[in-house]
């Protein structure tokens, strides 16, 4: 018999406390006398009476006894091992971007299927067998001992350009097996981090991985634009060798597919180099970053980086206001903003503007496109309002939302503001006790930001934060226009097609999205540009240093694939708890009958 | 008359029997006790020159008419014997088998049979931690089954103070006579200033120290909580044969101690056990000590 949790064994020390507690109750025999007082005289000389540790025999003390070792045995998880007539197996197989390094012909994942295939010719007939990919972490075959069903999901499978998540796919694999006594293989090319490889004992490592595989790689890549020159750009690239050897490396710039820088350098084993170019740029380029060695090197993917930069957009913004001196100022230090200030606006005007701010002023009806109400409620809003509540204090700030990215409400006082109820469905955003201080409600065609108090009546332009709280508005509302790098993801990412209208999205492989809309597109699975209707949207890069190390990490683990497999599962955890709760239930029953019985 | 009715053989064995007693002039009545002085007895012990105030009934005739002078006969005065019976009957009264209490409350009829046959008046109190109830003094045969009737009803209870009772009783009667006192003498506080306060008094004392066998030997109990019957007080002992001895040894001082006082004050003391019988007790025991005749 083995134990889930052995600690809960030291339990059994409170046995002896029962018996004590029966020691120190058990009651003297009462022997009645005429009188004491000469018993009195003689006991003055006497040593004191010894403890008589011989406990009575009693069913109620045994069946205690029995009960808390049954429920302490019950605590520590007992379980038998017993014959079982399947076999249970995990395969787990490496789907991440380093899985189409070709060090091994024609590439790592193409020989691990094969692998795959070979091992299951191996198996017994009663196996059972689940496949799991690393990207994403899911069961792709769950337990079955159809072979066919496991080769047509495996035919299927194909590596991502996306950096593997092997830890989760282990523990998905342990979780499929927990209540088994069955085991994991997880055919691999060990491009993960060294921690992952202190596995469990039941998790068979199976390296697809040559010995002495080559890779240069881009690691990093940033852009931003030149301070204080508009249109002006630097870019950051950071090249790493992760070969043996020493590498001759070409790198390219390209706007547009046209060359516009090129040097040659060289990079030892485990070299990496840093490097910068600035350029300028008026209109919308497609940049590209290329590596080149002399031969191939034996990974491609993260021998490219690419982003689209757009050229300065402005942003025409209106301010709605009898007069808000801080938010003019605030919205002005801008130079990609175009601010008009009116006093009024007809609904008809609302879609001429980016994003319209109104300051205590009414908002026609019906409100379209990105508002931000300040200090007044919309017309024929599905809101309750009770009037203006003083004196409140900030009670909660979603501090994770990106608007409050480097900003601290905590200390902010609101002299007056509306109490509202919240929208349905709204995000709020800031509060105070149950009142909503800043709400954002997201309907179609509609992006409204409720901020229920008048800056005016409030300390909040006096925040430090303040300014910065106004620039992560914009560019939450208008990423496209403040973050030069918003067109360049890693690969697993999500993106956030920003623009209106039905659109087709086209991948690197020629994959095709349709888009209704302004959304998330999560499935950037591989590295490239990524084409809206037609022209190129945004640029997909690997960018992971782990995943670039294509070298084999786990190098000196075993091939047991390559023995014979006796397969573990031959045995099934039998777990005992059940029985023993029922056991103790069945005894605590015939104890509290005892005990009654000797009541009455 | 219930079970304190004495068996009638062996009432009538009592008859002939009378309670011994040096304190004849106590008593009010005439009676069939002869007194130490000159009374209206049958007796005639001497003459007496007449004095104004002699009954002069008494005058003897035959004398005048011989010395023609005025002489009175004197009798031997004939009274009753006042009886008094004191019965402890706290609740350590209540152990032994049979219990002391019933054990006393036989002796008490025995004697307060013995006493009314021989027309002394007799008279009985109860006490425990005070005096309870009381049978006033009576006389003659007849009021045998009326002293049965108030024996029958005294059951034990409650704690002893054995001082403070004979006390409040010695203090309480005028006349002395005998007293037969009937306790198992377990009493923290002493049985001594009750005794003397009686004997100061007057009265002749007979104490009749009632105990049960396992007052005497205690049986082996180990690990046992010793808990006074009347107090509830406990005590935590082994009664080992070592305790035994040493508890023996006490008893034995106490019996002494009891044996000493009563022989300096000129009290008849008996020692006995539940065991014993009564007729025993009364034809052998009690008429060694001069209790009985």
């Amino acid at each position: 018999m083995s134990f889930l949790n052995p600690l809960a064994l030291w339990l059994l020390s409170l046995t002896g406390i029962i018996i004590l507690f029966y020691l120190l109750k058990r009651r003297k025999r009462e022997v009645f006398v005429s009188s004491i007082f000469l018993w009195k005289k003689i006991v003055k000389n006497l040593p004191s009476p010894e403890f008589h540790w011989k406990l009575p025999f009693s069913w109620i003390l045994l069946l205690q006894i029995i009960i808390l070792i049954l429920m302490i045995l019950a605590l520590s998880n007992p379980f038998l091992f017993r014959k079982s007539k399947e076999n249970f197996l995990v395969i787990v197989l490496d789907t991440s971007a380093s899985m189409k390094s070709t060090d091994v012909f024609p590439n790592r994942f193409f020989v691990a299927k094969k692998r795959i295939k070979e091992f299951l010719e191996t198996l017994p007939q009663n196996t059972k067998i689940a496949l799991i990919s690393s990207i994403p972490p899911q069961v792709l075959s769950s337990f079955s001992d159809s072979k066919s069903h496991f080769l047509e999901k495996l035919r299927d499978l194909e590596p991502l350009d996306v950096p593997g998540k092997e830890k989760e796919a282990l523990n998905l694999a342990l979780s499929l097996i927990s209540k088994k006594r069955g085991e994991i293989f997880f055919f691999t090319d060990t491009s993960f981090p060294s921690k992952i490889l202190s596995l469990k004992e039941n998790i068979e490592l199976v390296p697809v991985v040559s010995e002495n595989p080559r890779n240069i790689g881009i690691t990093h890549f940033d852009i931003r634009s030149t301070a204080g020159k508009i249109g002006e750009y630097e870019i950051l690239v950071k090249i790493e060798n992760f070969s043996l050897g020493k590498e001759k490396i070409i790198l390219r710039i390209l706007a547009n597919e046209k060359l516009l820088h090129q040097e040659g350098f060289e990079l030892p084993a485990s070299g990496k180099k840093n490097f910068t170019y600035d350029f300028i740029c008026n209109q919308k380029i497609y940049l590209k970053v290329e590596i080149k060695t002399t031969p191939p090197d034996d990974f491609s993917i993260d021998n490219f980086v690419g982003a689209v930069i757009y050229p300065e957009q402005t942003l025409f913004v209106l301010l709605v206001s009898q007069g808000n001196l801080f938010l003019e100022t605030a919205l002005k230090t801008y130079p990609q903003i175009k601010l008009f200030v009116k006093n009024k606006i007809s609904q008809e005007q609302l879609p001429e503007y980016d994003l319209i701010f109104f300051d205590k002023v009414t908002p026609p009806f019906p409100l379209k496109g990105n508002i931000i109400c300040i200090g007044i409620l919309p017309p024929n809003l599905p809101i309750e309002s009770k009037g203006w509540e003083r004196d409140l204090p900030v009670t909660y700030v979603k501090s994770s939302h990106p608007l409050f990215r480097f900003v601290h409400l905590g200390e902010m006082n609101v002299r007056r503001a509306l109490s509202v109820s919240s929208l349905p469905g709204a995000e709020i955003l800031l509060r105070s006790f149950q009142i909503p201080l800043m709400q954002i409600w997201q309907r179609e065609n509609l992006t409204l930001l409720l901020i229920s108090f008048d800056f005016y009546e409030s300390d909040f332009p006096l925040q430090v934060g303040f300014p910065v709280f106004i620039f992560n508005l914009l560019q939450w509302f208008h990423p496209e226009v403040f973050d030069p790098q918003y067109y360049k993801v890693r690969t697993g990412e999500d993106f956030f097609v920003s623009r209106e209208g039905n659109n087709l999205l086209v991948g690197p492989h020629n994959h095709s999205t349709k888009l209704e809309g302004k959304s998330i597109f999560s499935r950037v699975n591989f590295v490239g540009p990524y084409k809206l209707n037609g022209d190129v949207y945004f640029v997909a890069n690997l960018l992971n240093s782990q995943e670039s190390n294509i070298f084999p990490q786990a190098k000196n683990h075993s091939l047991k694939i390559e023995e014979e497999f006796s397969p573990a599962g031959e045995e099934d955890k039998w777990f005992l708890f059940p029985l023993l709760i029922l056991l103790s239930l069945v005894l605590l029953l015939g104890e509290w009958y005892l005990y009654y019985r000797g009541m009455q | 008359m219930g079970k304190l009715i004495l068996e009638e053989k062996f009432l009538r064995e009592l008859d002939s029997l009378r309670l011994l007693s040096k304190k004849v002039e106590s008593g009010h009545f005439q009676g069939e006790r002869r007194g130490s002085r000159a009374g209206s007895g049958l007796e005639f012990i001497d003459y007496q020159p007449y004095q104004v105030g002699d009954d002069y009934r008494y005058i003897d005739w035959h004398l005048f008419s011989r010395f023609e002078q005025l002489f009175i006969k004197l009798f031997v005065e004939e009274k009753d014997l006042r009886v008094h019976l004191l019965i402890d009957k706290s609740f350590s009264m209540s152990t032994g088998v049979p219990s002391k209490i019933e054990y006393a409350k036989k002796l008490a009829a025995a004697l307060g049979y013995i006493a009314l046959v021989n027309f002394d008046r007799v008279g009985i109190t109860s006490f425990t931690s005070c005096l309870e109830e009381s049978l006033p003094p009576r006389r003659g045969k007849l009021q045998i089954l009326e002293l049965f009737r108030f024996l029958e009803k005294i059951s034990s209870r409650g704690e002893t103070n054995f001082n403070f009772c004979l006390n409040k009783f010695a203090s309480r009667e005028r006349k002395s006579g005998v007293a037969i006192v009937i306790s198992d003498l377990l009493d923290e506080k002493g049985y001594q200033e009750g005794l003397l306060s009686l004997r100061t008094r007057g009265w002749e004392i007979s104490l009749i120290h009632i105990l049960e066998e396992r007052e005497v030997n205690p049986p082996e109990e180990k690990g046992v909580v010793l808990v006074d019957k009347e107090t509830h007080k406990r005590i935590e002992t082994e009664v080992t044969p070592s305790t035994i001895k040493l508890y023996q040894k006490a008893l034995e001082d106490f019996f002494k101690e009891i044996e000493n006082f009563c022989e300096y004050y000129q009290i008849k003391y008996l020692r006995t056990l539940t065991s014993l019988s009564l007729s025993s007790l009364i034809f052998r025991n009690l008429r060694r000590k001069k209790v009985l005749k």
